[in-house]
């Protein structure tokens, strides 16, 4: 599904990734974990398509495209959905609003119909359940006054709405207490697939007692130094990154 | 310089030779004259630092007499269904045929101003000039030189007008480059409540220049509304002067929405004479090309405990220019006096142009005076968060535009006005977006 070869990339003339190779397939989970500053986000953020980063060299190949190629949207068309590290507030535009528009957007861009208020409302209402998100918070502007674990369940809800093929969590657990925890990670695993992937970025090893991971890699300092099974993640949890170094 | 100045005088001339009765000849004899002494304004001067009027003064535009327009054309000028009152001007004429459901509201007495220039000697001699005399500019001079008609609005004390009250100014060009002068008079009586929604438009191609008055007196615990929606075409030169007197524990609030025109100037004054008073001024604008917009408020806190409000917006496209002047004066009797005043302005390109001067005179030690403002591009972090879920980006700017105006929008209680705003913005947008769920 996923191919990343070689892959470079700097901010402001600063080289922060350097040289990342990662092959994710349809149906597994990959956990990458590593310290503050590592460059979890830039990767991530790239794979979303944000274009601050500079992709210096090497390549991200994404169900035989390169993704390179591709504006934000249309990745999101194909099925890319990043759940950020800090979500955006935006005032004036409603929640519900913006979710449908979205959806409707995606599904625009693969020849389905668009859904109408009433058909949205109902499909909402299943999934904003599934991550037991105040339903009043749907009428409230985008994240706008919002907790730090309010948005990151919305992200999750998104998600669910979204349903992409392939979804990257960047610290969705961070700031999370356990409750909150297991809820998001409830919301990951249902929607859980053989066809689609998750990514999730992480510097803690308690969200992966819930979402279990098939492959674990350390990034550090640009690089992925390490990569192992679900065990890897229990023994940074116990001696650190310093072993690694 | 000459010419120019030479000119309005030949249309003074021709065209009110022997016209009206005397006291009205003598108003505008004395407006002429201090128009010919003032002149056109130049960049030179501080009011005028950011708006070049050349353009305009150059312009030789003739007085317009009386145009005709037809139901069906107005029609697509009115909101959908409107059965509320409905005024219709055009090229600054009380226009009876066209105009609906006005001679009987109930405790409002609708005049055509002509009408109370040449026969209401009793609102001429109490309201006429006295309002704008305190905020004349060179064009508040112009308009008086060449007043004819406009309309009255009497607002019987104690009267709540349950029906908005919707003036249509419609600005038909010809061949020849036209202008028109109406005057408006709105007087709020006592205790009364009212709303008032004014729209601007063109008929027709050709340039055209509208240079309107607007006095507006709001009594003792009056309350009232007043929306303005400016959308003219693109040839259009418009100058608005709007001066307001309130008196105690009135409200009056004001907001002005500009999408059309080539020059649009609004000067709003507003005074302050009582105490417990308050007073929004709001405005909204998204102008794009070669247009420029240019809002001068003035509020002047002459009495204690008074509080003011003021929030512009404005969206800028392509060469776009745009200034915000917001002048408030707070009297040394102004005590507890709260002034908020707010300017933001949203770039959508690196060629658009805002100049912005707030200017704080504040002459009493025990008030609240707030002002910021704000010159920015789309936050492009929330267009990034819209599109990684997919909206394309002219969508998302869309969106964000959107949001920007909205908390304008937002405070209107007039539904009418809030779709026509929408509408236009999403025509300013240059595609389909439906705001009216976001
Ligand atoms: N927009 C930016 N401008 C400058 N430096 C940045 C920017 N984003 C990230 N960086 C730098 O890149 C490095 C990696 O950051 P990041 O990818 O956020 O790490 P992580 O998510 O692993 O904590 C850090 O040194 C950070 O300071
Ligand atoms: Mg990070």
């Amino acid at each position: 599904m996923l191919q990343i070869k070689d892959l470079h990339a700097s901010i402001e003339g600063k080289e922060i990734l350097k040289g990342i190779d990662l092959e994710v397939k349809k149906g597994e989970v990959h956990a990458i974990m590593g310290p503050n500053g590592s460059g979890k986000s830039t990767l991530a953020n790239i794979l979303a398509g944000r274009e601050e980063y500079e992709v210096t060299s090497g390549s991200i190949n994404y169900l035989g495209e390169d993704l390179l190629e591709l504006d934000p949207e249309e990745r999101a068309h194909k099925g890319i959905f990043l759940a950020f590290q800090y979500p955006v507030e935006i005032p004036g535009v409603s929640n519900v609003y913006f979710l449908r528009t979205a959806l409707n957007e995606v599904r625009k861009s693969q020849g389905l119909e668009e859904l109408d208020a009433a058909q949205f409302l109902k499909l909402v209402r299943r999934k904003i359940d599934l991550v037991e998100l105040d339903k009043s918070l749907l009428n409230r502007a985008v994240n706008e006054g919002f907790s730090g674990g309010e948005k990151k369940r919305n992200e999750i809800f998104q998600m669910a709405v979204l349903e992409p093929k392939l979804a990257i969590l960047d610290e969705t657990d961070s700031g999370l207490d356990i409750d909150a925890l297991r809820i998001v990670a409830n919301g990951v695993n249902s929607l859980k697939s053989k066809d689609n992937a998750t990514i999730v970025v992480t510097h803690y090893q308690r969200l992966l007692d819930y979402i279990v991971p098939d492959v674990v890699h350390v990034l550090f300092k640009g690089k992925i130094v390490k990569s192992g099974g679900k065990e890897l993640a229990l023994e940074l949890e116990s001696k650190g990154y310093d072993w690694l170094k | 310089m000459q010419n120019e100045i030479k000119h309005y005088l030949d249309q003074f001339e021709r065209f009110h030779n022997g016209s009206a009765g005397q006291a009205v000849h003598a108003l505008r004899k004395k407006a002429l004259r201090e128009f010919e002494q003032e002149g056109f304004p130049t960049t030179r001067q501080e009011e005028w630092r950011f708006t070049n009027v050349k353009p305009l003064a150059q312009t030789p535009f003739m007085v317009s007499g009386g145009a005709q327009l037809q139901q069906p054309e107005v029609e697509t000028f009115l909101f959908p269904g409107w059965q509320k009152p409905l005024i219709v001007l055009v090229n600054g004429r009380f226009d009876r045929e066209l105009s609906r459901n006005w001679q009987d509201i109930p405790g409002v007495d609708v005049i055509p101003l002509k009408q109370v220039l040449d026969e209401d000697k009793t609102l001429f001699n109490a309201y006429l000039t006295k309002i704008v005399q305190d905020h004349e500019t060179v064009f508040s001079r112009l308009n008086s030189a060449f007043m004819h008609d406009g309309v009255c609005l009497h607002i019987n004390d104690k009267v709540r007008v349950q029906e908005e009250i919707h003036i249509v100014h419609v600005m038909k060009g010809g061949e020849k480059p036209l202008a028109a002068y109406p005057r408006n008079l709105i007087i709020a009586g006592k205790g009364s409540e009212a709303c008032l929604i004014e729209t601007f438009h063109s008929s027709g191609a050709g340039v055209t220049f509208t240079d309107m008055v607007s006095e507006v007196f709001v009594g003792e615990n009056a309350r009232l509304k007043h929306y303005r929606i400016q959308n003219e075409s693109p040839e259009a030169f418009h100058v608005s002067n709007t001066a307001v007197s309130q008196k105690e524990n009135s409200n009056y609030k004001s907001v002005t929405f500009t999408f059309g025109g080539r020059l649009v100037r609004n000067n709003i004054s507003t005074a302050l004479n009582g105490q417990g008073i308050e007073s929004t001024l709001n405005g909204l604008y998204m102008v794009r090309d070669k247009q420029l917009i240019d809002n001068h408020t003035f509020i002047d806190h002459a009495r204690a405990h008074c509080d003011s409000h003021e929030l512009y917006r404005g969206i800028l496209r392509d060469s776009a220019r745009a200034v915000f002047s917001g002048k408030i004066l707070v009297r040394p009797d102004a005590q507890k006096t709260d002034a908020k005043q707010s300017n933001n302005c949203l770039l959508l390109s690196d060629e658009a142009r805002v100049d912005t001067k707030p200017q704080l005179e504040i002459y009493a030690d025990d008030v609240k005076c707030t002002h910021g403002a704000t010159v920015g591009q789309l936050d492009e972090e929330a267009a990034f968060y819209l599109r990684a879920r997919g909206i394309p980006r002219h969508k998302a700017t869309g969106i964000l535009t959107y949001a920007f105006a909205e908390e304008i929008i937002a405070a209107i209680e007039v539904a009418e006005v809030r779709d026509a705003v929408h509408a236009l913005l999403a025509d300013r947008l240059g595609h389909e977006i439906d705001f009216t769920e976001v």
